[in-house]
Order: C-alpha cells, then structure tokens, then sequence
C-alpha cells in the first residue's frame, strides 16, 4: 500500500517541482513570451529544469540536497500560487482529474512489473548506480557503453535517490510524467470547439497507443520522444508568432541541447534540427548570430567533455569499419535497402501512431497547403528517414537482428516531433464540419 | 443532472483505469512486495537470474562485484548489483541456467569449482 500511496503522492511532487519558473496555473497566461496553457507551461519549466540537472550532473554533488533545494523552492512557488491553483481546479478540474489518472495508472503499471528491459540493464542502468551512489561524471568511464550520453540515468537517479522508499522504479516515473504532460500538452491545441469527451478520448486514445510497458523498462525512448515534440511545437510557434521570437529561440536551443545528450542519434538529431532551423526559418540577423555563437558553444561544450572525459568522441560502430566494402556492391547495397524497408514498414505498424500521423500528412498534404508554411515537418521527415537507412547500410552488425531490436524505437522515438500533425488534422477536419 | 454527470465521470474514470489494467496492477502491487514482483519478472534461474544473484549477493556479503554470465536469452542482472566502490572480483563468477556444456569450460580448462549450486545457477571460484 506504501508504494501505492507514494506512487499517487510522486504525481503531486511532480507538479510542485515543475510549477516553477512559469506559473503553470494560469489558464491562459500571456508571458510576454507567447500563449501558454498550464501543461505547455510544465514542458517550459521541464526545460529549464533539465537543463540545471544537466549542467549539475557534471560536478559531484548530493543528489538529495539539490532536488530538497528545487522541491522547497517548488513549494514556495506553490504557496504563493495557491489560490491561481485553486482557481485552476475549479474551472479545469476534469483535465487536472484525469491527467492524474493518466500518470498514476501508468505509474501503477511501472510498479507493477518493476523489472528493467534489455538495453535500460545492460547500458543505461551502470550509469544510474553511479549517480544514485553518490559518483560524478568521470566514473562513468569504463562502464560498458560508457560514451553514450548520461541525461536519462541522470535523471533516473536524481528521482531514485528521492523517493522516500528508495526502489529503482521510482526513478523512471519522471518518464511517465514528461510522456503525459506531452500529450496533454498536445490536446490543449485541439480546436476549443471540440468538446471535453472529445479531448478525453483523443488523449486517452494518444496515449494508449504511444504506451510501451517495455519501453518504461530504462529506455530513453519517451524522454526523446517528448524532447521531439516540443522543438516541433516551437518551430510551429516561431512561424505563428512573429514576436518575442528571442524567448523561442532560446528554448529551442535548450531543448535541442537537451536531446544532444540523451541518447547517440541525439547527436545527429541536433544537427539535423539545427540545420533544418536554419534552412527554414526566417530570424532577424542579429538573432540568428547569437542563436549560431550559442549553439557553437553548447556543441563544442559537448565535444569537450566526451574528448575530455573519454578521450573520443564515439559511436557504437566506427564511421571507417571493414564490412564497409561491401557495400561497394551493388547488390548487397539492393539487398539490404529492401531489408531496411521491410522491417521499416514493420516498425511502422509496430507503433500505430505512424498510421495516424501518415494518415494526417497524407490528408494536410492533399487537401491544404498547411506543409507550403510549414515545410521543417518535410524537410526533417526526409533528412531523418535518410538518416535511418544510412544508419542501417553502414551497420557492421547483423542487419536482421539489428533492424528487429531497434528500429521501431527508432521510429518511436522521431514520432514525438511529428504527432502534431495529427492535431492539426482534426482541428481542420472538425472545422470544415462545423462550416459545412 | 448532477447523479447523472457523476455516473458519467465516475464511468470514464472505471474505463481509463481498465484500459490499462490498472485494477490489476492495484491488486499485483498490495498482494506482492517489491522483492517478490522482481522475483516473479526477474527469475531466479530463469529469466535475468535476478533471485540467484540477490540470494548470494546477501548471502556472501563479497566486497567485490561478481560478474554475471547469462545463458538464458535475457541481459545479465549485473548492473541491479553493481558497486561503484568495489572491484570486479576476478576469483568469482556467477552462471546463471548453465547446462552442462555451458558449465564445463569453466570446471575443466579454467579450474573452476563449484561454491553453490541452485537448479541450473552456480556461483564458482577460480581455484588458486
């Protein structure tokens, strides 16, 4: 009943840890920044925060001390907030219901079965022990798969060590809770005209579909795929909101440097996302060259502390391997692009929200001209799908096996920066109805 | 109207709960401990091994992490043990659903000898 209880209570923690700097209870609040709306305000603060934890994790210091300092800074937030909060209880106590029942089954199901998943044992779980017993970032050499990037076990620990009762499955709750405010952020973009019944099912629909219990397993897959969504909800605000687009810009450069250090393909997703800010949007100059010096810094920053730390900078399969030769021949380079496409298609079907999104981006591509504005989503789709297939033609591994076990999450992961088609989709489907 | 909007509320509410089985998961949680519900998905021969591992990690006490050797097709419950203040033994190994043929390099070319012995999990040391 412990664990039941404070697994209920650790939704609440949440919400007081997150509910700074921006007030998350304000309906609709204008920052000077733009529109926000209390969930879109938590993935604010959830930036901001991660980006300290992630600039904390790289010196030696007490977990509990740091997260008793956010939480006290929380409560007071909260304090001063509270009647905002009881104003937002009245008029949205259905949405606030039900995003707690959302976080708290899908809580209860982590706790149920608390056992890690394959790569969340063997790669990312070494690096939580490190963090939970009080280690720092040197130590992290040597473990196996010690080059690949610490945020995730970062966290994990960060909300292991507390979690009153010390289980490990605690720590992975974070997930669950970035995963949900995510899509209650996605669904407070649905058209006002639909009704509460109808939000409820789209999100309980999202999030039934997009829900993997082996993925809360230790993945990084949920972290990226939130991360994704949020940088693919700030280009769409920087094409709609012409003002105050230095806010923008620096959140997109938080969040982008946050997925940097998630996981490998991180790595090239921040590259790709950098390049399609820069091939798409039109800035002011001036901010254009403080976006570009900052991200220079934030990437040499990177590119420091691998080299320092562990004398390279690594990927799990060197760029220069033996087996590359072989793909000099043109039928095996045939015979493995068929393969790829095959399990690809698989991978699609594996996690259904594909079938929605390409649903969506087929009927928006067709029947408006939402993707003339909007061409990042294109031109991101295409960069990152060339990407998965160059990862999977240069592979040394066995390419069945390889595709089998990674790929879906591959694709799960990059879902998260396109599921806002799906919103718009059926804002526009539910406009033309009421028109007609 | 108002009994007719907390039926509807409290429905939603039974749905979203059964759609992801969370009675279930309610009543998995209150009638098995953290210990037993690892057990029961970790394995203790089978699965990651996890029970056996756990059973001589507290039975032993060692001042040295034990590597792990996981013939099931499952990862290695090593890391759910792992010590960053402690060295990887080098005397020690833990072989968790080893049949006979998985055991016998270890018994006969490397000079192992068997220390415990649960079903087809054995904690061996490199004799001197």
């Amino acid at each position: 009943m412990t664990e039941i209880l404070l697994s209920f209570i650790y939704i609440f923690v949440f919400i007081i840890l997150f509910n700074f700097p921006f007030n998350i209870f304000n309906l609709k609040t204008q920052l000077n920044v733009f529109k926000i709306i209390s969930f879109d305000a938590i993935l604010l603060n959830i930036i901001i925060h991660l980006n300290v934890l992630l600039l904390l994790s790289f010196f030696k210091l007490n977990l509990n001390i740091i997260f008793a300092f956010e939480f006290l800074i929380g409560t007071l937030f909260f304090i001063y907030r509270y009647n905002k909060f009881n104003n937002y209880i009245n008029k949205s106590f259905l949405q606030f219901f039900y995003f707690v029942v959302f976080c708290f089954v899908l809580f209860l199901s982590i706790s149920t079965d608390p056992h890690l998943t394959w790569d969340g044992l063997e790669h990312w779980f070494f690096k939580t022990q490190v963090y939970y017993q009080y280690g720092e970032y040197s130590m992290l050499k040597g473990l196996p798969y010690d080059y690949y990037p610490h945020l995730g076990s970062y966290l994990w620990a960060y909300f292991w060590k507390n979690s009153l009762i010390n289980l490990e499955y605690f720590g992975r709750y974070f997930f669950a809770f970035f995963f949900v405010v995510t899509i209650f952020s996605l669904t407070n973009l649905l058209d006002k005209k639909f009704s509460i019944l109808e939000k409820f099912f789209i999100s309980l629909l999202i999030i039934y579909i997009c829900t993997d219990a082996f993925l809360f397993g230790g993945y990084q897959e949920y972290l990226l795929f939130s991360l994704l969504y949020i940088v693919s909800r700030l280009f769409k605000m920087l094409i709609d909101n012409k003002l105050n687009q230095i806010y923008i810009l620096f959140f997109i450069l938080m969040t982008s440097f946050l997925i940097l250090w998630t996981k490998q393909e991180g790595f090239f997703y921040y590259i790709f996302l950098n390049l399609v800010f820069f091939i798409c949007f039109k800035i002011k100059l001036n901010y254009k060259i403080l976006y570009l010096l900052l991200l220079s810094f934030s990437f040499l920053f990177f590119i420091f502390m691998k080299i320092n730390f562990f004398g390279e900078l690594q990927f799990q399969s060197n760029i220069i391997h033996n087996s590359l030769e072989n793909n000099l021949n043109i039928n095996a380079i045939l015979n493995k692009f068929f393969i790829i496409c095959k399990y690809y298609f698989i991978s699609l079907l594996k996690y259904p929200i594909w079938i929605f999104i390409l649903f969506s981006s087929l009927y928006l591509f067709v029947k408006t001209s939402y993707f003339r504005s909007k061409n990042f989503f294109v031109i991101f789709f295409v960069i990152s799908t060339l990407f998965v297939f160059a990862i999977y033609l240069h592979t040394p591994y066995e390419i069945k096996w390889l595709l089998s076990t990674s790929l879906s999450r591959i694709l799960f992961g990059l879902s998260g920066f396109y599921i806002i088609l799906l919103i718009d989709f059926l804002n526009h489907i539910n406009k033309k109805n009421k028109v007609y | 109207m108002i009994i007719k909007k907390y039926i509807y509320f409290f429905s939603l509410l039974i749905f979203c709960i059964f759609i992801f089985k969370g009675f279930v998961n309610f009543y998995i949680i209150l009638n098995n401990n953290y210990d037993q519900r690892m057990l029961k998905y970790g394995g203790f021969c089978n699965n990651y091994g996890y029970g056996f591992v756990k059973y001589i990690n507290d039975k032993y006490k060692f001042n040295y992490n034990i590597a792990v050797k996981n013939f099931n097709d499952a990862p290695s419950p090593y890391a759910y043990f792992y010590n960053i203040n402690k060295n990887l033994s080098k005397k020690y190994l833990i072989l968790i659903n080893a049949s006979d043929n998985d055991l016998n390099p270890y018994l006969l070319r490397s000079n192992y000898a068997i220390l415990e012995k649960i079903e087809k999990c054995y904690l061996v040391r490199l004799n001197d």
